[in-house]
């Protein structure tokens, strides 16, 4: 807690039990002054609810004090009259002091029992996930062991067809492995802040079409569509980091949509109204805008798009889809949106109107015209 | 012809024994080294043709022990790196590393990355017409055809391209581009290298979009493939 909340505990404790006793006395000789001890007892229990032990106690002595100076006779002194009004005065005190005491420590044991509850919960997560990690790597290290023992146990037995069947899972499984293994550096790069991005001048096409060229064999059995506006300037941002953005995000289309579908890419800039007219601005010395544009970059599918119950979760960290036939950690998204927001940009999904999802990548950038070379 | 030899310099006893196995299939003679001393002690006494150096070792920084030996080492030094590791990577070309491999790597690139330096410590004399893909470049009257028909190039774009072809299969930093081509005074212009390099693009590449030349090698630089 803040010091802040602290003080405004006190002073706000103290206020309650001054306005309360206010409001009671003009009452006093109507209501009797040991109906304004219960008054007041009631009001250190509400606060006791609220807030935590001192002020409290503090609202539960200056209580007892203002009922003893202004409530019990002789009025404005600390004495008190009779024997029976000094025992209510104590007991005041003592019931004041307990009610406090017990409602903290009541609070205290709820919280105990929350971070408890939160704790099972957060392992029960862990559990699952560790479950589907290891299962995601335990696949390929089986592939591999498999495929040695029987290359090298029936060496005479294989056609060599089989052979070269053999070598090509271990291939696949370790390319696997590999993928798994970069993903889980990546997470952890993001989560210890690790990111600094090496902001250079970048060209748009250069960037998309160098990853979609990486990724030819995973996209050789779905349809790309392309779409760069023309004389885009050059932008600056991490072309590693966006490289692996766009790589998860195609690959995550390619892993939820049938074959055959279509994985469409955009790319075009925005002035910050909306407006497209850096192509307008004047094309002669190379000079660097000042002015921020955002370079959006949409990689969509027309698969059949994401649950909208479910839209909202799918850049958790190990978040999968409900039913999802194919392998992976869940991690690809997550990386992706952090890597995007390590370059001070943001990443969208929603849903086509007809049919697929639709990732939308803002990021606000300088540009460079390119035009403008001729040396 | 004798056959050449190469040291590999690696601390991890399973990536020695397959670069072992590998190099001696493709015909190379090879030489190991599990760490940093035995490895500055190997290159100088047995005076290998290219070595293999993986900067990750136990007892000192690899990046240290490659200035060593460029003290007085002139052969090929490639070296594997982990991902991640663009600056290192580009530290490390910058100490005089000829390439880089990133690991884990296959062995089509292995091979065609010693070759390639191989290629460019043996052959320093370029001969006056080169065939590359459908290009025709002719150094002595300064033109580039393609598919027969002169393109038309500006100074610049034609020093980018001669750089790049002396350099066939090596990679060449961006910082190395701009030092090469306009000068020392314009290594902040990091732009330019991206500028000409699309516009160079658009001229020699059937599609500039997939460049079979001009391969881009994300945070590092470009190389140029010809075969």
């Amino acid at each position: 807690m803040g010091s802040e909340l602290r003080r405004r505990h006190y002073i706000f404790s103290i206020l309650i039990v001054l306005s309360v006793s206010a409001l009671c006395y003009p009452f006093t000789d109507w209501i009797g002054y040991h109906s304004v001890a219960l008054l007041l007892l009631l009001t250190v229990s509400v606060l006791a609810l609220r807030f935590s032990l001192y002020p409290v106690l503090v609202a539960a002595t200056l209580s007892a004090l203002i009922w003893d100076f202004f409530f019990i006779p002789p009025y404005f002194t600390f004495t008190v009259g009779s024997q029976e009004d000094a025992l209510l005065l104590i007991m005041y005190f003592v019931v004041a002091l307990l009610n406090g005491v017990f409602n903290y420590k009541l609070r205290q044991f709820e919280h105990i029992t929350r971070q408890k509850e939160e704790r099972e919960t957060s392992i029960k997560l862990y559990n699952t996930l560790f479950d589907s990690l290891s299962h995601e790597l335990r696949t390929p290290i089986s592939t591999i062991l498999g495929a040695t023992d029987v290359l090298q146990e029936n060496e005479e037995k294989l056609s060599k067809q089989d052979k070269q069947e053999l070598t090509s899972e271990i291939t696949n499984a370790a390319l696997r492995l590999n993928n798994q293994l970069e993903n889980l550096l990546n997470t952890s790069r993001l989560e210890s802040g690790f990111i600094k991005p090496n902001f250079e001048w970048c060209d748009v096409n250069e960037l998309i079409y160098n990853t979609l060229n990486k990724l030819q064999k995973k996209l050789a059995d779905h349809k790309t569509h392309i779409e760069i506006a023309d004389n885009l300037p050059l932008v600056k941002l991490d072309f590693g980091l966006m490289e692996q953005v766009l790589t998860n995000l195609i690959n995550n289309a390619v892993n939820y949509t049938p074959e055959q579908s279509v994985i469409s890419i955009k790319a075009y800039m925005i002035k910050d109204e909306g407006s497209i007219d850096f192509y307008s601005e004047k094309q002669g010395e190379s000079k660097e805008n000042t002015k921020t544009y955002t370079l959006k970059i949409e990689v969509s599918d027309n698969g059949n798009g994401i649950p909208i119950d479910e839209i909202e979760a799918v850049f958790t960290k190990f978040y999968r889809l409900d039913n999802t036939k194919t392998g992976g950690t869940g991690l690809g998204l997550f990386i992706a949106k952090g890597f995007v927001e390590a370059q001070g940009g943001t990443v969208k999904v929603l849903n086509k109107v007809n049919n697929g999802a639709l990732f939308v990548i803002e990021l606000p950038t300088p540009t460079l015209l390119q035009t403008i070379h001729h040396g | 012809m004798d056959k050449e030899s190469i040291l590999i310099i690696a601390d991890e006893a399973a990536i020695r024994k397959l670069l072992q196995i590998t190099l001696q299939a493709n015909g190379y003679k090879v030489l190991q080294a599990a760490t940093a001393k035995e490895g500055e002690l190997f290159a100088a006494m047995h005076q290998p043709d290219l070595i293999l150096l993986d900067l990750g070792l136990p007892d000192d920084d690899g990046q240290n022990l490659l200035k060593i030996l460029r003290g007085w080492f002139q052969k090929p030094i490639i070296i594997l790196s982990a991902r991640h590791a663009e600056t290192e990577i580009i530290k490390a070309l910058d100490s005089g590393a000829n390439d880089y491999l990133v690991k884990p790597f296959r062995t089509g690139e292995l091979m065609a990355r010693i070759r390639s330096a191989f290629r460019l410590t043996q052959t320093p004399n370029i001969e006056p017409i080169l065939t590359i893909k459908n290009l025709i470049i002719d150094f002595t009257a300064r033109t580039v055809k393609k598919n027969n028909e002169i393109i038309k190039l500006t100074t610049t774009e034609y020093a980018l391209l001669m750089l790049l072809v002396k350099n066939e299969g090596k990679v060449l930093t961006h910082a190395f581009i701009l030092r090469e081509i306009w000068g020392p005074g314009y290594i902040e212009h990091s732009e330019y290298p991206r500028v000409f390099v699309g516009q160079l693009r658009k001229k020699i590449e059937d599609n500039s979009n997939q460049p079979i030349m001009i391969l881009t090698e994300s945070g590092v630089g470009y190389r140029f493939v010809g075969s």
